[in-house]
């Protein structure tokens, strides 16, 4: 049985406990799928779980637990309860009121590594068959394989068929089949460069930036969305201008706002609608914070975040080396 | 459709370098190794073309086949502009008093004309729809005019549209070259002239020896409608689809009947598609000031942000994404009609392109027309 009808079943087994259920539903567009919130019984049979479900559905838990009363029920792939328990180890979410169903993954395809493998076109048709990926734009066909666009992290996913958090978890029989990759190996190649060369990688993508806050607005643990310091008047911390500088200003504090909370999913980027690669700069501030205060991100829901509690003497943190 | 003049692909080129040097050409460039493809000026493209080490007819290409990211209204409404400069000054000797000092308008520097050349049609309608907005009735933007007024839109019609095109939906079609200066349809080896506006004639006339004389206009013509058949198959949609008499009427109901929350549970109310939207034309203005200078700047704003109708009071009109999702597309397929007479959606499909949540304009209008329908059954 496929891991689709396996999650369906489940699903139909404790639809009645619940009040909604987040999932995946088919999108009329190649290699997308839709969120799709279901409320009866009878509407599960659209539900979908593929190589395309690349959506993190934790970004709406945090609102839907202060709208829904009942138990919500969510589909997540075993790299997406991190987020989950990271919102609930900062007490922003109660664990009581949802059910993780979590189905084992055999990796999901990142589309716009495949969009931008040829050279920014949309693609018009996909097909996947196994290992073979055939994609077609309006100019060319493509025969790929599907083995080079997973998304950056299924290439050092530990998780996939254990995760360690779940209500439900459904083994896949097809499991995670990739090379993997080391995980910081863009991060060492941007580090290697000068200063210069680096800010001046980060200009040209920063120039991009229409200031749209898919990025902020996406994300599971950025629940600030409507109350962001960006749109404050008093004080007025940002302009409103859309130019390199701002997008730059505003993607650190960011950052600086993840940091220890950041759960790698990479929506952010997914999101970006001009592509900027912000999943390196998360993927920056997770090293640095993992490394200054043991603590990895979504893994334990008891332990209090680094940047949510004080101690007297950090561990790792040397006072005289401040200066 | 009938073919007024021909030109080959290679004669294109030599036309384009013409025109560049004396107006401010922007087409559509496809970066092949960023993966991006947007509108650029040309001589920007050509210093691009140089400075690049490694064979650049490989990394840049002109392209106008595909969809650019964002749409050219940037061009004549840019994502932030500066309005002006201010000073205030004040008087040592009496306190009290301040004089305020205006610098003068931001000047384009183009001497030229800006020649947007490989439009989509359904861009040209875009930038149709914000000179409506910007440049009707007696209060006009002088600033979208000043650029906008000496400028002319090549377009050429799509031979391919793509999945998330839906212009016969809204009344367009993929070569409707209504709003555009010079119509082009690609076909054969070159591009077949269909429209010539009074203000383009020079274009063609100053190049004569670009455009073919000796041409089978009737085999052209031919050729065209197969390739106008064929495009308005693979779209499918059509103005039949939509009740355009009564859509306005269909969305004036639809308020308050809680469609809306069920439409935009998985929207995440970020800014994205109002700000690839060929026809959002929302801004915010404000004063910067450092000390006793300062400028005012406009930028692009989106009514899916929870500031755009926040009141001084603290109260908010539309404090959730329903209400704001409700207005962005009434704003097209409502308000709008009714104000400018035009549906202001042009069918471009980039707001269904970049939605990382697979939000579908088409899906939520339809939606609203099927709930009405149901309720009246």
């Amino acid at each position: 049985m496929t891991i689709e009808n396996k999650l369906k079943e489940k699903i139909d087994e404790i639809m009645g406990d619940l009040e909604l259920l987040v999932g995946y539903s088919p999108s009329a567009l190649p290699l997308k799928v839709n969120p799709a919130f279901i409320e009866k019984k009878e509407e599960t049979g659209s539900l979908v779980f593929n190589k395309m479900c690349i959506n993190n559905l934790a970004s709406y838990i945090y609102d839907l637990s202060k709208s829904v009363k009942g138990t919500i029920g969510i589909v997540l792939k075993p790299c997406d309860t991190r987020s989950i328990i990271q919102l609930a180890s900062e007490e922003l979410i109660d664990l009581k009121k949802i059910k993780m169903i979590v189905p084992g993954c055999s990796g999901v395809l990142d589309y716009k590594k495949i969009q931008k493998h040829v050279g920014g076109e949309k693609i018009i048709s996909c097909k996947l068959d196994g290992e073979s990926l055939a994609i077609e734009t309006i100019s060319q066909k493509h025969e790929l394989k599907a083995g080079d666009f997973y998304a950056d992290k299924c290439y050092w996913c530990q998780v996939h068929d254990n995760p360690a958090h779940f209500d439900e978890f459904i083994e896949n029989d097809q499991k995670l089949d990739i090379e993997p990759r080391e995980k910081y190996a863009d991060i060492d190649a941007i580090e290697g460069k000068s200063i210069d060369e680096i800010m001046q990688y980060w200009d040209e993508q920063f120039s991009n930036c229409i200031r749209c806050y898919a990025c902020r607005n996406i994300c599971p643990l950025e629940i600030c969305r409507d109350r962001c310091i960006t749109n404050l008047d008093e004080p007025y911390w940002q302009s409103q201008r859309i130019n390199t500088e701002e997008g730059k200003f505003f993607q650190l504090i960011r950052v600086l706002h993840l940091a220890g909370r950041c759960t790698e999913c990479g929506e952010c980027e997914r999101a970006c609608p001009r592509d900027i690669p912000l999943s390196k700069l998360m993927k920056k501030s997770a090293q640095i914070t993992e490394k200054l205060f043991e603590y990895k991100t979504g893994e334990e829901p008891d332990k209090k975040p680094p940047f949510l509690t004080f101690k007297d003497v950090e561990k790792n943190i040397k006072e005289e080396n401040l200066s | 459709m009938r073919v007024i003049e021909y030109i080959s692909k290679e004669n294109t080129k030599n036309w384009l370098e013409k025109l560049d040097a004396k107006n401010d050409v922007f087409l559509p460039v496809q970066d092949l190794q960023e993966a991006r493809i947007g509108f650029l000026d040309y001589k920007e493209f050509k210093k691009l073309v140089q400075q690049s080490k490694e064979s650049p007819e490989k990394r840049y290409v002109i392209n106008h086949r595909e969809k650019t990211a964002l749409s050219p209204k940037y061009i004549f409404f840019p994502e932030t502009e500066k309005l002006f400069d201010f000073e205030y000054l004040k008087d040592i000797e009496n306190p009290e008093k301040v004089e305020l000092r205006l610098g003068a308008a931001e000047k384009t520097e183009s001497s030229g004309r800006i020649i947007l050349f490989g439009l989509k049609p359904c861009d040209a309608e875009g930038i149709s729809r914000l000179d409506r907005v910007f440049g009707e009735g007696d209060k006009k933007d002088n600033y979208y005019m000043e650029k906008r007024k000496n400028s002319l839109l090549i377009s050429i019609g799509c031979n391919t549209p793509f999945p998330d095109c839906f212009c016969t939906l809204v009344g367009g079609s993929p070569f409707n070259f209504e709003n555009a200066d010079i119509g082009m349809v690609e076909v054969n080896d070159g591009y077949a002239i269909v429209k010539i506006s009074d203000d383009a004639k020079d274009l063609i006339s100053e190049n004569r020896e670009y455009f073919d004389k000796d041409i089978d206009k009737t085999a052209i013509e031919e050729e065209i409608e197969k390739i106008i058949k064929s495009s308005a198959e693979k779209i499918g949609h059509t103005w039949e689809d939509l009740p355009r008499e009564e859509i306005s009427k269909i969305m004036d109901e639809s308020i308050g009947s809680g469609i809306w929350d069920q439409i935009t549970k998985k929207c995440i109310s970020c800014g994205a598609c109002t700000y690839v939207c060929p026809t959002c034309y929302c801004f915010n203005i404000r004063d910067e000031q450092k000390g006793l200078q300062g400028q005012r700047y406009r930028s692009w704003d989106y009514c899916m942000n929870s500031y755009y109708t926040l009141e001084a009071s603290g109260h908010n009109p539309r404090p959730d994404k329903s209400l704001r999702y409700r207005n962005k597309v009434n704003c097209k397929y409502n308000y709008n009609i009714k104000r400018h007479g035009h549906i202001y959606c042009v069918g471009c499909g980039r707001c269904i392109e970049v939605c990382p949540v697979s939000m579908d304009i088409r899906e939520a209008v339809k939606t609203v027309i099927d709930n009405r329908q149901q309720a009246s059954d």
